[in-house]
């Protein structure tokens, strides 16, 4: 074989980039050549692990040069494959006399180390997140599963990028027809990348268009490890450090990691505050201004003053004036997110000056309309995994309120909780456990019971095992 | 981006939506609160102007003023019109908004008003929805606007809202609730009777928490209309079909409420009272507890209601003519030479509320409906016997009973 | 339309609503002005009337448990006469509808929404209501599941509230027997709505012993309507007449409390949502007698043949308080003859006549 014209093949095969790295080491009877991706490869471990112990061989023998750096990962490939496995960190060694391939596993590129998700932060409990390397990922979900039970598939998704998509499961405790189901969705997936999680998630939810969230994720290990024993099925994607879990219902986002690390009755209380904040999140705007203008009979009287003097002088109609508030809440909200963090304090200060201060004393916005909103704005990250979804029903109910008042509240209210009805993702209904009600995944709902007495996996979500401990007692 | 069109077509209920806001989004976009269209009124009054044959309507609105505290600001607008709604309307126009009566919670009427019936009268406030059937009718000697000219300011300037100087009377001083509702009621029912308080107002000179008129804007040529104080004895203005027929004071009500079942509290003054320990002493007792039963028997066709009446009560106040009881003994104790005599009082004091309701010919205490539902044929048997069937209070046989028991 | 199955719990919670939601409104207040204080008696009549609808159901369903009403009149009355019975229960529906809605606007109208017209309460209404009556049996079970405890809650504050302005007794003994003769028939229209259980026999899946939770649920419902109705009879009387909106009244006539203020908003809420519940059934139950008279038609032809005639009977015929009432007491006591005459002789026909095949006819 022409190992130079091979390299000079492969090459033109990467579009020539600039971290394609090709060795060749000359001896008496032909040449042994290395091909590589820089950016991919462990250079200490090439050079001590393959480049030294070949150019320490005598003869180009292609069972010597195998034995030779056999102590790594070495795997014997067809020409067909040999890209690929450049691509994914491999080394490829070629000898002139030789006909074969030899792919040496030397995968390794910068990546973090696990540390608490800021997306979960966690009073007591553990505190390791997922970080955006698959293998890593997959050491933490099976450090938290030392038995023959953790099922690990891999699926690749995206013509371009080849993303690894690994779906994990417990077998005898999830349903096969979950992990079907998903396996039939990723192979369907026609899409071009994969760079995050989140691209998998419209291919994977039954409805894609829909607002809802039909796809649980979780940055935590300890979470998914829970959601997996409950029968869920988890879809770890490669370079991200979001984890999917199907099936997904409501209620999980109001369950939190802390819920199971303290007391229950305090857990309990704590879920019926979420509940709580997330009606008076989606609904509390529409409300305020339903009263304002179509209701004000309702209203006690002292509130009546309080309104009428703050809104007194302002120039902007109730609508114009709330929504021209959360808008600015919102602007608030995206700064918050893209500006670096030593500029963050300024413009909080700015914010909360110009809302809470000086516009209520130019007399541009009312004190009452500023209070609803906010209060609106801060219960609505009780539940931040539902923030997006909770934010546009917030416009929603605004919308509704203002143009049908009351009836079109309640109306809207009856609206979304059908279509959340109506949803069914991989055989769990959206709403449980309350719609339908199943009376024994009620221990894990609003209420939160010690975990001694949780001896059920919910029902709502079609386990194959039911019972969580000893199997007798069915 | 076609084929998320067509998907999206699927969905009916997202254009819906659109229409929705497309059609009333843009309508509520330039609507104000209603707030700002309708006028607060908390109190309505009405006068009569014989002489122009007109009615006028007073009411106690709340302005709004842009300040960022609570300030609770009102105003009195008369208006003049040939009904109650007429003058509502006008009302209406002079103040530049639509008259809002979600909130009132007090009518209050001129005496001269109520030679009139009523129920005509309050008929267009009646039919409104707005009103709530809890709101408070009262009566009082002044002008309706006066009398909410001095609550404006007691409303304005104090924490103290005339509403609530009612609700107190209600609850403390007598058992009707003195509602729209509890005047329909009687005037609907089978006596044809309701209660209605009576405030009067009066010129006040004196300082502290009063209701003064006007703000106290004092002008020496006019005090007339100024510093008036609203003023209440627990009187109040017995009616029948509608119109006035008897006007009661604090202390002949105290008495009717002695025979009401529905009223647990008062107080019982036994006066020139010797004994022992007390010379010609004034002693003051109070209620702390009443249990009124209603026996019905017939005796030849005449109804027997014996009123039973149990009492505990407490000694509040001792006016010794040597003053103050020294001795513990003498504090606190309570033979049954007092037993005896606050029985007796008791006795004397419900009969005079009977001789009240007799000679007015108003069964306050609804004793008809107790006959009625006791035995119907048999007392339907007596009426048909009366020469005069509104007089069947005065052939009812009341026989008292009263138990007291001293705390 | 998806057609799913539904549970006896839900089967109890449609039953609750459906027998709840138009009695509560107009109807004590109606109900005092022949009966007095023997309302009760009048009540007692007409539960008696409707439990007796529900149990002719259940024997029926017992003894057919997988066949549908429809096949069932076929095999015994013929096609034709099938079809005249179905569109007969489309037109009560549709009154039924009609009072509901009409007597729901002017209750609106009249304390939370002085200035608006017809057209928002159409536009409020009809398309959640049509999205729930499309959505499918099990979707609706659901959500009203969902909503049960909710309301199960609001209408014991709201009786537990009127309590407390609930009065003296009044007049015992007024009426006669003519007069709650009379009152149960003009009242009559009220009730009847079991029958809706007739239209989705087949869809019912109630295991063998969970029929308690049916009239469990059914017999709950019905003395929630006589407590509201008596607590309103206690709390207004003499002057009922001037209160046409029971549940409302009975709430608004207590005090406030403390800062709170109306605390009849709960009441309205209330309302509303049970009016969305009710109408969206109707609907449901109007959609299914069409699809027994036009078999094979789709849905859309159903929903808009509905919308169109209330449409039009809502803004030409039927549209103030006068009317409705006459509505009401005139005219649809005479379509009740279907649920309480006809509808109990077709089941006890199919009860103790020959057994019908499973595909027949």
């Amino acid at each position: 074989m022409n190992v130079e014209s091979l390299f000079e093949n492969v090459l033109k095969t990467l579009n020539e980039s600039l971290d394609v790295a090709s060795r060749l080491i000359e001896k008496k009877d032909g040449k042994i050549g290395m091909i590589f991706l820089k950016s991919m490869t462990d250079n200490l471990l090439f050079s001590k692990a393959v480049f030294e112990p070949l150019s320490k061989l005598d003869s180009i023998e292609f069972e010597k040069v195998k034995q030779c750096i056999e102590p790594n990962d070495v795997e014997l490939v067809g020409k067909d494959e040999i890209v690929e496995k450049i691509i994914n960190g491999a080394v490829i060694v070629v000898t002139s006399k030789s006909e074969q391939f030899l792919a040496v596993d030397l995968l390794k590129f910068a990546t973090r180390v696990p540390s608490e998700p800021p997306t979960s932060p966690v009073l007591m409990g553990p505190r390791e997140g997922f970080v955006e390397d698959l293998k890593t990922n997959l050491t933490l979900l099976r450090r938290r599963f030392r038995s023959q039970s953790l099922v690990l598939e891999q699926a690749s998704v995206g013509k371009i990028t080849k993303t690894q998509v690994v779906i994990a499961y417990l077998d005898g405790v999830a349903d096969k027809n979950v992990v079907k189901k998903i396996r039939k969705k990723l192979e369907k997936a026609d899409i071009d990348g994969v760079v995050d999680s989140y691209y998998l998630v419209s291919f994977l939810s039954d409805r894609p268009r829909s607002i809802l969230k039909q796809v649980g994720c979780s940055e935590k290990p300890d979470i998914v490890a829970a959601k997996m024993l409950e029968g869920r099925v988890a879809v770890i994607v490669d370079n991200s450090p979001i984890v999917l879990t199907v099936p997904f219902v409501f209620f999980e986002d109001i369950q939190n990691s802390n819920d199971y690390y303290t007391n229950y009755a305090f857990s309990t209380f704590m879920r019926v505050i979420r509940v709580f904040a997330f009606v008076m999140a989606v609904l509390g705007p529409g409300v305020y201004i339903a009263l304002q203008l179509f209701h004000y009979n309702i209203l006690p009287i002292k509130y009546l003053i309080t309104i009428a003097d703050s809104t007194q002088q302002i120039p902007f109609t109730p609508f114009i004036e709330i929504l021209f508030i959360s808008l600015l809440f919102q602007i608030l909200y995206e700064v918050s997110l893209r500006l670096p963090s030593y500029l963050g304090m300024a413009t909080s200060i700015v914010g909360a000056l110009i809302l809470g201060d000086t516009g209520v004393k130019a007399g541009l916005i009312s004190p009452p309309s500023v209070i609803v909103v906010a209060i609106a704005k801060i219960a609505l990250y009780t539940i931040p995994e539902q923030s997006a979804q909770i934010t546009i029903a917030q416009f929603v109910f605004l919308m509704l309120g203002s143009s049908l008042g009351l009836l079109g509240v309640v109306g809207g209210a009856i609206y979304m909780i059908t279509y959340a009805n109506s949803l069914e993702n991989f055989g769990a209904p959206y709403l449980a456990p309350f719609s339908p009600f199943v009376l024994s995944d009620n221990k894990d709902a609003l209420l939160k019971v010690p975990l001694a007495n949780m001896n059920k996996r919910p029902l709502s979500l079609n386990n194959k095992n039911v019972y969580r401990c000893n199997d007798d007692e069915k | 981006m076609t084929s998320f069109l067509k998907s999206l077509a699927k969905v009916p209920m997202f254009w819906v939506f659109m229409a929705i806001c497309l059609i009333y989004g843009t309508t509520s976009l330039g609507m104000p609160a209603e707030i700002d269209r309708y006028a607060i009124v908390t109190a309505v009054g009405i006068d009569m102007l014989p002489e122009e044959e007109q009615y006028e309507i007073s009411l106690l609105t709340f302005i709004p003023i842009a300040e960022q505290g609570f300030a609770e600001t009102y105003k009195v607008v008369s208006s003049k019109g040939r009904s109650i709604s007429e003058a509502i309307d006008f009302a209406g126009l002079h103040l530049g908004r639509e008259i809002g009566l979600s909130h009132v919670k007090t009518v209050v009427l001129n005496q001269e008003i109520l030679n009139e019936n009523l129920s005509k009268i309050l008929d267009y406030l009646s039919r409104s929805e707005h009103l709530v059937s809890s709101t408070k009718l009262v009566t009082t000697d002044a002008s309706a606007k006066e009398f909410l000219q001095a609550a404006q300011s007691l409303d304005s300037g104090s924490a103290i809202k005339i509403s609530e100087l009612i609700n107190f009377n209600d609850e403390y001083i007598y058992a009707t609730d003195s509602s729209f509702e509890s005047f329909f009621k009687g005037y609907f029912g089978p006596t044809r009777v309701s209660v209605m308080p009576f405030l009067t107002l009066k010129s006040s000179k004196s300082e502290g928490l009063t209701a003064v008129g006007d703000q106290g804007e004092q002008n020496s040529g006019e005090q007339s209309a100024q510093s008036k104080e609203i003023v209440n004895n627990g009187d109040a203005i017995i009616f029948k079909d509608g119109k006035q027929k008897v006007m009661i004071d604090g202390i002949d009500m105290k008495k009717l409420n002695l025979v009401h079942g529905n009223f647990n509290i008062g107080t019982i003054v036994l006066e020139n009272y010797s004994d022992d320990h007390f010379d010609n002493a004034t002693l003051t007792f109070e209620i702390v507890e009443k249990v009124m039963r209603y026996r019905v028997d017939y005796q030849n066709g005449i109804p027997v209601v014996g009123l039973s009446s149990r009492l505990v009560v407490t000694l509040s106040e001792a006016e010794n003519q040597q003053g103050m009881v020294a001795k513990n003994i003498e504090f606190d104790s309570v033979d049954q030479k007092m037993l005896e005599a606050i029985k007796q009082k008791v006795k004397n004091l419900m009969g005079e509320a009977i001789v009240l309701m007799r000679d007015n010919q108003v069964d306050i205490c609804d004793f008809y409906t107790l006959l009625h539902n006791h035995n119907k044929r048999e007392f339907s048997h007596f009426l048909s016997l009366l020469d005069d069937q509104n007089d069947y209070l005065n052939r009812i046989v009341f026989k008292v009973s009263v138990d007291v028991f001293v705390k | 339309m998806r057609n799913n199955s539904v549970s006896a719990w839900q089967v109890g919670i449609l039953l609750f609503v459906l027998l709840l939601t138009n009695k509560i409104l107009m109807l004590p207040s109606l109900l005092y002005e022949d009966a007095k204080l023997e309302v009760w008696i009048v009540l007692l009549v007409l539960f008696a009337f409707e439990m007796g609808l529900i149990v002719l159901f259940w024997r029926l369903k017992v003894k057919y448990p997988n066949q549908t009403f429809m096949s069932l009149m076929q095999a015994f009355f013929g096609k034709w006469v099938t079809k005249i019975f179905f569109v007969l229960v489309m037109l009560f529906c549709l009154g039924k509808a009609l009072l509901l809605y009409n007597v729901t606007y002017i209750f609106f109208k009249s304390v939370i929404y002085k200035d608006a017209n017809n057209l928002l309460y159409l536009i409020a209404f009809f398309p959640v209501v049509v999205h729930l009556a499309v959505s499918g049996l099990r979707v609706v079970g659901r959500t009203m599941q969902m909503f049960f405890p909710a309301l199960v809650v609001t209408i014991l504050f709201c009786i537990g509230v009127g309590l407390l302005g609930a009065g003296e007794t009044p007049l015992a003994f007024q009426s006669t027997g003519l007069a709650l003769t009379r009152s149960v028939f003009r009242h009559i229209s009220a009730f009847g709505d079991s029958i809706f259980l007739f239209l989705i026999m087949d869809k019912v899946k109630i295991e063998k012993g969970k029929w308690k939770v049916v009239f469990l649920f059914s017999t709950f419902s019905l003395v929630l309507v006589g407590a509201i109705c008596m607590v309103f009879v206690f709390s207004y009387s003499y002057t009922s007449f001037m209160h046409p909106f029971a549940l409302f009244e009975i709430m608004s006539y207590v005090k406030e409390y403390g800062g709170l203020g109306r605390i009849d908003i709960v009441a309205i809420v209330l309302i509303i949502a049970l009016t969305y519940f009710q109408l969206a059934l109707y609907l449901r139950m109007f959609v299914l007698s069409f699809d027994n008279v036009f078999v094979g038609l789709r849905v859309f032809y159903s929903v808009a043949t509905f919308v169109f005639l209330f449409v039009m009977l809502v803004t030409f015929v039927i549209l103030n308080v006068s009317k409705t009432i006459l509505f009401g007491e005139k005219v649809l006591p005479y379509f009740a003859v279907l649920p309480f005459a006809l509808l109990p002789v077709v089941v006890l026909v199919l009860l103790f006549g020959r057994r019908v095949k499973e595909g027949e006819p």
